[in-house]
């Protein structure tokens, strides 16, 4: 059981990584990366809220339709959901965390909570056809993907600052390109394929 | 009458701000994933802006009302909700003018409900403005979406090769123009574009108060 959790999460951080090969999340690991100090912190809330997100797919997709106009509903209530996990949550911090910790957390909470990538998760539940230790596995792997990516985009922007540049791809241009060429790499990892 | 044409004239700014000069895909690096996922063709680029606007406009608009009347920490899950809500409207409008286009879109559709624009702008804007400047601001930054959406979708179908330039110009690229990274390399470009665009205009307005000054 360990080793398939084990093996999804690794799926989830090479070739199945949904922020480089599918393009999800990256407005927020760009805004994630411009804050190195909390880009721990921000990934793990983003990694609890793809579990939550994802689990609330495994409970919930059988009961909702999938295809037709009725199928518009599903993604309607996992929306539904995710917003009730970041509600639940920030009660929860709230009673849990001292007043300085919260401070430091609140800011983050929203941000994590509300993105493609924690709302993608039922969607890929079904697509890959994943168990419940195999959604656990790919959520924990997609999380530190969200990790990983904000560590690589910290450096790039002070990089992609460079004085050298021309003006006009100075700052979030080059970014978007650093960005483009990197996803252009797992594609070919991948294989081409889109989720 | 001067308060209502001071009004109309910050409406028009906000709507113009949001389209082009702060293009919040192009300058704030928002909502990129249905761009880059999907708006390889110009159907896609069609039915996401549709979908867009739909879910924008109202989502602000009732976080304007509802928006200072809730807890500061409530209000991410309020529009998560109320977005969650018009979604299926808009869905269906989007499929009846573009018929099949959201199950084309396939999880993009549904995604579209987090929109980090739509978010940001109903979280952030919306409750602290009056309902003229958000309508505006929602308006301007659909057409600012639309416009990068319709852009991108053009350049890609022209590298797939699904359309042709006038005398054969261009060249198709083969199937992985339809894949995100190429989204992100021309959206890379496109906000190089607009940042030059906006040097010149700042620099431009800049001489222009200069010659004012006496």
């Amino acid at each position: 059981m360990f080793i398939r959790l084990l093996l999804t999460a690794f799926a989830a951080v090479g070739a199945e990584n949904l922020l480089f090969t599918g393009g999800a999340g990256f407005s927020r690991a760009l805004r994630c990366a411009q804050r190195p100090d909390t880009v721990g912190i921000y990934a793990l809330l983003v990694t609890w809220f793809t579990l939550l997100s994802m689990f609330a797919g495994v409970w919930l997709d059988p009961l909702l339709p999938v295809s037709g106009n009725a199928g518009l509903v599903r993604a309607s209530c996992f929306a539904a959901v995710a917003a009730a996990a970041y509600a639940v949550t920030f009660v929860l911090l709230r009673i849990v965390l001292p007043a300085c910790a919260e401070e430091k957390i609140a800011p983050l909470l929203a941000p994590a909570a509300v993105n493609t990538v924690v709302l993608a998760m039922p969607y890929l539940r079904r697509s890959f056809s994943l168990d419940p230790v195999q959604a656990a596995g790919y959520a924990l792997g997609t999380g530190a993907a969200f990790y990983l990516a904000s560590v690589v985009l910290s450096h790039a922007l002070a990089v992609c600052r460079n004085p050298d540049m021309p003006q006009a791809f100075r700052g979030l241009p080059a970014s978007i390109l650093y960005l483009g060429i990197l996803s252009m790499a797992f594609a070919g990892f991948a294989g081409g394929r889109v989720f | 009458m001067k308060k209502n044409r001071l009004l109309l004239r910050g409406a028009v700014q906000i709507f113009l701000n949001g389209m082009l000069f702060r293009n919040p895909v192009l300058v704030g690096a928002l909502g990129m994933y249905p761009i880059a996922a999907a708006a390889w063709n110009l159907k896609n680029a069609a039915a996401l802006s549709v979908l867009f606007l739909a879910l924008s406009l109202p989502s602000s608009l009732v976080l304007c009302l509802l928006g200072m009347l809730v807890p500061r920490w409530f209000r991410p899950a309020l529009v998560l909700l109320v977005s969650a809500a018009f979604y299926v409207p808009a869905g269906r409008l989007a499929d009846l003018l573009i018929p099949g286009s959201v199950s084309a879109l396939g999880m993009v559709a549904g995604l579209m409900i987090c929109n980090s624009i739509l978010f940001s702008r109903a979280e952030e804007y919306a409750p602290e403005h009056v309902a003229v400047a958000v309508a505006a601001d929602s308006l301007g930054c659909s057409a600012g979406f639309a416009l990068v959406a319709f852009l991108a979708a053009l350049v890609r179908s022209v590298w797939l090769g699904k359309i042709s330039l006038p005398f054969a110009a261009g060249f198709p690229a083969g199937r992985a123009a339809d894949l995100p990274f190429a989204g992100f390399l021309l959206l890379g470009f496109l906000a190089a574009f607009l940042q030059w665009g906006n040097r010149l205009r700042a620099r431009h307005h800049a001489e222009r108060i200069r010659r004012r000054m006496p």
